[in-house]
């Protein structure tokens, strides 16, 4: 059995029990504290009847250190931990649990999330009663289907132990890394950040948001951190927020990574400017391949878009063409994937599961090509999936909202640039409506997809129109709705 | 637009969520990172005023960024 995060961090508590394992804002909690806290944790979840294969939803809270301990807990005990967003809407939370069945729900519900977490924060226990998990799956993370139903990706102890092993030869990631985390670890981005940190002994420092960008400067010089763990949107609020104090602030920084959507070259030439010293990383990965398994350092912007670089170590990447058979470099494919990162399927799935793996190649939903030197290349996806400063959000599950409201007979929704700026792609919706109904205005429109949907979901522009474009079979044709768009 | 209405709306939260003077970014649910920049846009546009990034987050109440407005000349917030 190959190394997992519980091992190591038993393995940490062992070798160097001193050593910071996780910072949040002054508090520090070491190696040795860390084990302790999860045997304790590991007992609580045994004694509520967690058992092997089990599955425990947890809010994952960047503030709360009882998330880490829970985690690891229902490692310690073979249950399947499920992290989800800490303000999860209701709707998703319920689709969540009814298709994973969850044996406890550590959530906020009607009271703070710290109280709902506090049952994992108990005296510590003795490390030395863990064993290293014989299960082969870790977690189940949510990622969003192109149906707006959320999909429950499978991920095993030896995928993590892969992009773990992965990252570290890629960027030099390893004991010595004090890394800052202020994404969120309900997305497998910071998730996987948290577990690299833990398997490799170095330091986590977890930061909620970029809201504050005091926080995360703070946390840079107080740990002196060699590590940013970042996306586009998040460099856009540390820019508005705080012009450029980030490389004041920013001066022991070794590395810098971002991922989820393309780095708008204005911010990659503002980035290499202020933080010279550190290495710029653009990164490629999905839930479906636990975490990144590309990297590409931007050395300067002369550069072409959508370069993710070259693969971690145990991953195998080809792009096929409709037929499926695999097209020379420089051509354009579908990209698929293979490896020791792909996840094992999806949670209760097996149509799914079928469709998305063929012979251990996971297809991915991305459209690009192999550069001469190996280097992958991106250019797009081949679905409808927007993107939407990271986070993916299908056009269907805002459309079946929209469809809710009493004077629409239907929606189409599309990605449109953000006219901010922020999140590189928001939502437009093109409403048909009732005969006859009074048009309700957009502020109407956000009230009612308020309540509905989490609030990065509500489109940004809603146009009413008088139908929508079909193809042949009746379905709506997205494509076309882009292109009126982009007329106007 | 009121400030309040601005903020409503670029928060995306209903008309009836009430939003008082010591509220601020990360008080709601929704006023996080982006909802606070796509703020600031919303205000220069609104108000035609220009704000320096370090003034606009140490606004951290609607009641300090109604002083901040006001300190710009903006009238009838």
């Amino acid at each position: 059995m190959s190394d997992t995060i519980l091992s190591k961090v038993l393995e940490h508590a062992r070798e160097r029990p001193g050593e910071p394992a996780l910072a949040y804002g002054d508090e520090t909690i070491s190696y040795s504290s860390l084990a302790g806290k999860v045997a304790g944790a590991a007992a609580f979840l045994r004694r509520s009847g967690v058992q092997e294969g089990d599955r425990v939803l947890l809010a994952a809270s960047s503030v709360e250190p009882a998330f880490v301990y829970g985690y690891l807990a229902c490692h310690a005990v073979g249950a399947l931990a499920v992290p989800v967003e800490t303000k999860i809407a209701a709707a998703r939370r319920e689709r969540i649990a009814a298709d994973c069945e969850p044996r406890l729900s550590f959530l906020e519900s009607g009271s703070p999330l710290a109280q709902a977490l506090s049952a994992l924060d108990v005296a510590p226990g003795d490390p030395g009663a863990l064993a290293a998990p014989a299960s082969v799956r870790a977690d189940i993370v949510y990622t969003t289907g192109s149906t707006g139903m959320p999909k429950g990706v499978i991920q095993t102890h030896a995928g993590i132990a892969s992009f773990a092993l992965g990252r570290r030869d890629a960027i030099g990631a390893g004991a010595a890394d004090r890394v800052v985390i202020p994404v969120p670890l309900s997305h497998g981005y910071g998730l996987c950040r948290l577990r690299a940190s833990l398997f490799h002994g170095g330091t986590a420092i977890l930061v909620p948001g970029f809201l504050f960008p005091r926080n995360i400067f703070n946390a840079l010089e107080r740990h002196q951190a060699t590590g940013l763990a970042c996306v586009p949107s998040g460099f856009a609020a540390l820019f508005q927020l705080s012009g450029d104090a980030l490389g004041a602030h920013g001066r022991s920084l070794r590395y810098v990574e971002t991922a989820t959507a393309p780095l708008h070259p204005a911010q990659r030439r503002r980035l290499l400017s202020l933080l010279p010293q550190a290495r710029l990383y653009n990164t490629y990965g999905m839930t479906e391949t636990t975490s990144t398994i590309a990297y590409h350092p931007m050395a300067d912007d002369k550069e072409p878009e959508g370069v993710v670089g070259r693969l971690i170590a145990g991953m195998e990447a080809r792009f096929v063409d409709a037929e499926g058979g695999e097209v020379e470099p420089g051509r354009l494919g579908d990209l698929q994937l293979r490896g020791g990162s792909v996840m094992e399927g999806y949670w209760r799935d097996e149509g799914r599961t079928r469709a998305a793996l063929h012979g251990g190649w996971l297809r991915t939903a991305d459209v690009g090509w192999r550069e001469s030197d190996g280097r992958l290349v991106l250019k797009g996806r081949g679905d409808d999936i927007v993107n939407i400063g990271g986070f993916k959000v299908s056009p269907t599950e805002v459309e079946i909202a929209l469809g809710e409201h009493p004077a629409i007979q239907e929606a189409a929704c599309v990605a449109m640039r953000d006219p901010d700026g922020v999140t590189g792609e928001a939502i437009k919706a093109f409403l048909v409506p009732l005969p006859g109904a009074p048009r309700p205005s957009p502020a109407e429109m956000t009230s009612f997809l308020a309540a509905r949907l989490e609030h990065h979901k509500i489109p940004a522009s809603f146009a009413w129109v008088e139908d929508l474009p079909r193809g042949v079979t009746g379905k709506v044709l997205r494509s076309l709705l882009r292109a009126a768009r982009l007329r106007r | 637009m009121k400030l309040v209405d601005l903020i409503r709306a670029t928060l995306r939260c209903p008309a009836s969520t009430p939003i008082a003077e010591t509220d601020g970014p990360g008080a709601l649910e929704s006023w996080d990172s982006v909802a606070h920049i796509r703020l600031l846009a919303a205000i220069e546009r609104e108000y035609s005023v220009r704000l320096e990034a370090e003034e606009f987050a140490e606004a951290a109440t609607v009641a300090e960024l109604r002083a901040l407005l006001r300190r710009k000349g903006v009238e009838g917030l």
